[in-house]
């Protein structure tokens, strides 16, 4: 800026801003909503090592 | 987009737990006039039978390009076929008459081709299938394939037990049973069942019926069900790519309606490129998928089987997954029997 910019102040650089920095966040935001809709067909969860759940016959 | 990380894919996660869930335990109430036979039923009428190999038949682009059904046909494998709902009609114009087929998405419309929709004609406009390379046969002349399907199932039906899942639509469950297939149920597991206010626990107790992981998708509940179910020891996939063939375009992919409306004008972006080291080529898939890729290799290392993909093509290796040409995956299986 300062290349472009004439006169009798200078910029800080706290003020000077990091557009490639903002553009990641801002994109990792959106990607994050993005997931957010987007989805599997059937729900997934597991617990432990089991992949049957079936109360009645595991209390026998 | 770049490979997700842990947060990202509990997103996903998370995301299809609120779109299935609801919809699921409405299905579950909905079918539950129908519920006779369970997998509890089944896995008992089998108790004194060895355990055998299967072969899980899932519906992704490679089971076409690579010709797996040929390859089966031509082998003499005495183990179990299970097919996936998509890919139940491959199987049966080209020879192979599953075992079992396995179906589960609660989807209202889409679902019901695999088995031959009786109503075609009056579903809501959609490209879904022409756009995909899901099943070519469907790509061309709709409606005569679709009667070919209908007669086929209906002729085949009676030799099919259908693993049917409390999730799906009622028209799927008279679908198969005027097919004439035994049908066996199963309720998802949606949720951790210990937890106070467990959507899986309050199912469970509604219809009694087991809950069984499911892995996100059809092609990962079928191979749940064949170890924990039939008890394989040994389990071959083909057709499970989870992903697109190299040069795939976004139109082509599963979820390009949601990713042109995620990333408008660049839907492209929305797509995630993950190198094959076996095959050394780079794949292209979407984020549900992939989610379904970690989701395996996790309940691989889990499992108690051994797991060999076969589909030759795809993003789904590592873990404790065996990445192995069909062929010889079934002479390894044909081997180990015979010893």
């Amino acid at each position: 800026m300062s290349k472009f910019l004439r006169g009798n102040y200078k910029l800080t650089n706290s003020e000077k801003l990091d557009h490639d920095v903002k553009e990641q966040e801002v994109s990792q935001i959106f990607e994050s909503k993005a997931l957010e809709k987007l989805g599997g067909s059937i729900a997934f969860v597991m617990k432990s090592s089991k992949f049957l759940w079936d109360e009645d016959e595991d209390s026998k | 987009m770049k490979i997700l990380n842990e947060q990202q894919l509990k997103s996903i996660s998370d995301a299809t737990f609120k779109k299935t869930a609801d919809i699921g335990l409405r299905h579950a109430q909905e079918n539950s006039i129908y519920i006779k036979k369970t997998i509890r039923d089944l896995r008992k009428e089998i108790v004194n039978e060895p355990p055998k190999p299967v072969i899980v038949i899932s519906a992704g682009p490679s089971l076409h390009r690579k010709k797996s059904i040929e390859t089966i046909k031509k082998a003499d494998f005495k183990g179990c076929i299970v097919a996936v709902d998509g890919s139940l009609g491959h199987c049966l114009r080209n020879g192979i008459v599953p075992d079992f087929v396995v179906t589960v998405d609660p989807d209202a419309h889409r679902i019901i081709r695999w088995f031959g929709d009786p109503r075609l004609s009056e579903r809501p406009e959609d490209d879904y299938f022409q756009r995909q390379d899901l099943d070519p046969a469907l790509n061309k002349d709709e409606v005569a394939r679709n009667q070919e399907l209908i007669d086929m199932v209906n002729y085949y039906g009676p030799q099919i037990k259908g693993i049917v899942s409390t999730s799906v639509t009622c028209e799927i469950t008279q679908r198969c049973l005027d097919a004439g297939m035994n049908l066996y149920w199963w309720n998802p597991l949606y949720d951790d069942y210990e937890s106070k206010d467990s959507l899986s626990k309050k199912l469970y107790r509604l219809n009694k019926v087991p809950c069984m992981v499911t892995g996100g998708n059809v092609g990962s509940s079928a191979w749940v069900f064949s170890h924990t179910i039939l008890n394989a020891q040994d389990v071959l996939l083909v057709g499970m790519d989870f992903s697109y063939p190299p040069g795939t375009e976004v139109r082509n992919t599963q979820y390009y309606e949601i990713l042109q409306e995620l990333f408008p004008g660049k839907p492209e972006k929305g797509l995630i490129e993950v190198y094959n080291p076996h095959l050394k080529e780079t794949w292209v898939t979407d984020p549900a998928y992939y989610w379904y890729s970690q989701i395996f290799i996790e309940m691989s290392q889990k499992s108690p089987c051994k797991t060999y993909n076969c589909t030759e093509g795809g993003i789904l290796f590592g873990g404790n997954i065996e990445f192995v040409n069909l062929k010889e995956a079934l002479f390894q299986v044909l081997q180990t029997e015979e010893s």
